[in-house]
């Protein structure tokens, strides 16, 4: 008996240390493997759809990957130019802007005001300066500027090193489409081949909770991409219909911080403000993209993402908020936008099975 | 070569045997085989000992079962454990699982080393969705089932119905016979 015990120890043990082993060899490609996840995860619906049509699963998986090359080939040859053309505009834009400062010293904080049409707030701030003599706007609006100046000069560092992590890119993107091919052919026979290894007392408790976790965080999974590409889409029309400048860069930008809850919309809404106050369009129109803003963002949360969710998310709107955070203090932009979906995971996980456990007498 | 043409054509024989072992599951009896083999893709293989819990009275109902081999047998008091039904192979269980979020109605127990095909919800949903004719086969079949549970369950309830309505006028007679018995005796 005793004996019995030592070798299963000693079979446990090395099994732990191939395991781990296992896991060293492959650390680098698990991202990768990840991401391919993602990626199979979001085009099987198509392939689904596509199999009612008695459409095979390689062909159809072929054509979606045609479709997707031939959007990367309208984005690099169309696209991408404008968006070049857009930023190179942009970067000379505040290049002029920043030479302007540098050579006019005497443009102060009042001078700014009164240039845009605010010249009663310029007097009044000059009634506050009079009376409390330790207040400088003017200083306080120098270091603002300066500080302003200094995190655009970092752009183009940002941008080199960039370049050596798109070539990294590059590489996954060759990799991952091969790896989610067979992920997305072999589908069911990966599923069942999982669930072949679940032992029978827990078999129906695993489906129960594959099939739960799936009906709702896979509906908001999917939902997040549709809710990124319509928002997309408005804001670049009601840019296009406001005539403001850079649209498409623009509208990118809110259609891609759109799925960070609270700030997204905010974040995204930034660079409108700035193009409008800066550039030729007339500083009334910040009112309009105001407009426009709000008018996208209600038809977001009370009408759009609700029918594309079917249901709210049943996480309170303050833990959402800290969630948001939380995750941008730990994984920077990655965790501003991913944070609330893997809470939401974890979350759908964790209420399923203390459910679900029970009910099948585990605990 | 050789090994792997060897593995092709077992698996072949095993699909081509499930096949065959499906054709004549009632359920599936007016599938055409093309049907058939597109439905086993959505089916589990699981293999019971004897003695072993298929699932349990108040269990959440998730998939269906069909057996393959062996012998189940079906109680509904845990501390009585009298046999209700013996499932045997070609017999299937759980149907309620494709339609309700219901708990288990019974015990099931392999009685022997058993072989069942489990089909869930959402399989079976999917597999619907991508062959609809054989799915409406399948569910105008499984209505056809259902039916004639209700009819034959609607049978013995109205026999019971009348049983009770004559055990009543029995026990109403005798009160009467008992009446006048002591209305007699009270004479």
């Amino acid at each position: 008996m005793e004996r019995v015990k030592i070798i299963r120890w000693i079979i446990g043990a090395i099994a732990i240390g191939i395991i781990i082993a296992g896991l060293l060899f492959y650390r680098f490609i698990i991202p990768l493997v990840i991401i391919s996840f993602i990626f199979a995860y979001l085009i099987s619906p198509i392939i689904k759809y596509a199999e009612i049509y008695h459409i095979p699963r390689t062909i159809s998986i072929l054509l979606v990957y045609i479709i997707i090359l031939a959007l990367i080939v309208l984005l690099i040859y169309v696209i991408l130019p404008q968006i070049k053309n857009q930023v190179e505009e942009f970067l000379k834009f505040v290049k002029h802007f920043q030479e302007t400062i540098s050579s006019n010293q005497e443009i102060t904080f009042h001078s700014t005001l009164q240039s845009i049409g605010l010249s009663k707030l310029s007097q009044f701030i000059k009634v506050v300066e009079t009376k409390f003599t330790f207040i400088d706007i003017n200083k306080y609006s120098k270091e603002l500027v300066d500080k302003l100046i200094g995190l655009i000069g970092k752009i183009p560092q940002f941008i080199l090193t960039s370049i050596s992590s798109i070539i990294n890119i590059l590489a996954f993107l060759v990799v991952i489409p091969f790896v989610s091919f067979f992920l997305l052919k072999d589908e069911r026979r990966l599923l069942r081949k999982f669930f072949s290894w679940i032992p029978n007392r827990f078999f129906e408790f695993s489906i129960y909770l594959f099939e739960k976790i799936e009906e709702s965080f896979g509906r908001y999974f999917r939902a997040i991409l549709i809710e990124t590409i319509i928002i997309w889409l408005l804001t670049f029309i009601g840019l296009l219909i406001l005539k403001i400048p850079y649209a498409l860069t623009l509208s990118i930008i809110v259609g891609i911080t759109n799925p960070i809850k609270f700030f997204g919309p905010f974040i995204g809404f930034i660079p409108i403000i700035l193009v409008i106050l800066f550039g030729p369009t007339p500083e009334i129109y910040i009112i309009y993209a105001i407009i426009l803003s709000l008018i996208i963002q209600q038809f977001d949360s009370n009408i759009l993402f609700p029918h594309l969710v079917g249901e709210n998310l049943g996480m309170h709107p303050l833990w959402v908020l800290l969630t948001v955070i939380a995750g941008g203090y730990a994984f920077g932009v990655l965790g501003l936008i991913f944070a609330v979906p893997v809470v939401f995971l974890i979350k759908t996980i964790v209420q399923v099975s203390s459910k679900s456990l029970k009910k099948f007498e585990i605990i | 070569m050789r090994i792997s043409l060897k593995i092709i054509r077992t698996k072949k024989g095993e699909e081509k045997e499930l096949v065959d072992f499906l054709s004549k599951v009632v359920l599936f009896k007016k599938l055409s085989k093309s049907e058939i083999r597109n439905l086993q893709h959505n089916l589990y293989v699981r293999n019971f000992k004897a003695g072993e819990y298929v699932f349990k009275k108040k269990y959440p109902n998730v998939v269906l079962y069909i057996v393959k081999e062996g012998e189940l047998h079906t109680y509904l008091d845990e501390t009585n454990k009298e046999d209700v039904k013996i499932i045997q192979p070609f017999e299937y269980f759980g149907e309620i699982g494709l339609f309700l979020e219901e708990e288990r109605t019974a015990n099931i127990v392999a009685k022997k080393d058993s072989v069942l095909l489990a089909l869930s919800k959402k399989d079976m949903a999917n597999y619907i969705a991508e062959f609809p004719k054989a799915g409406i086969k399948i569910l105008y079949k499984l209505g056809e089932i259902l039916c004639r549970e209700l009819i034959n369950s609607n049978t013995v309830l109205s026999r019971k119905n009348e049983e009770i309505v004559e055990l009543i006028n029995k026990i109403r007679t005798k009160e009467k016979e008992i009446d006048e018995l002591n209305n007699k005796s009270n004479l």
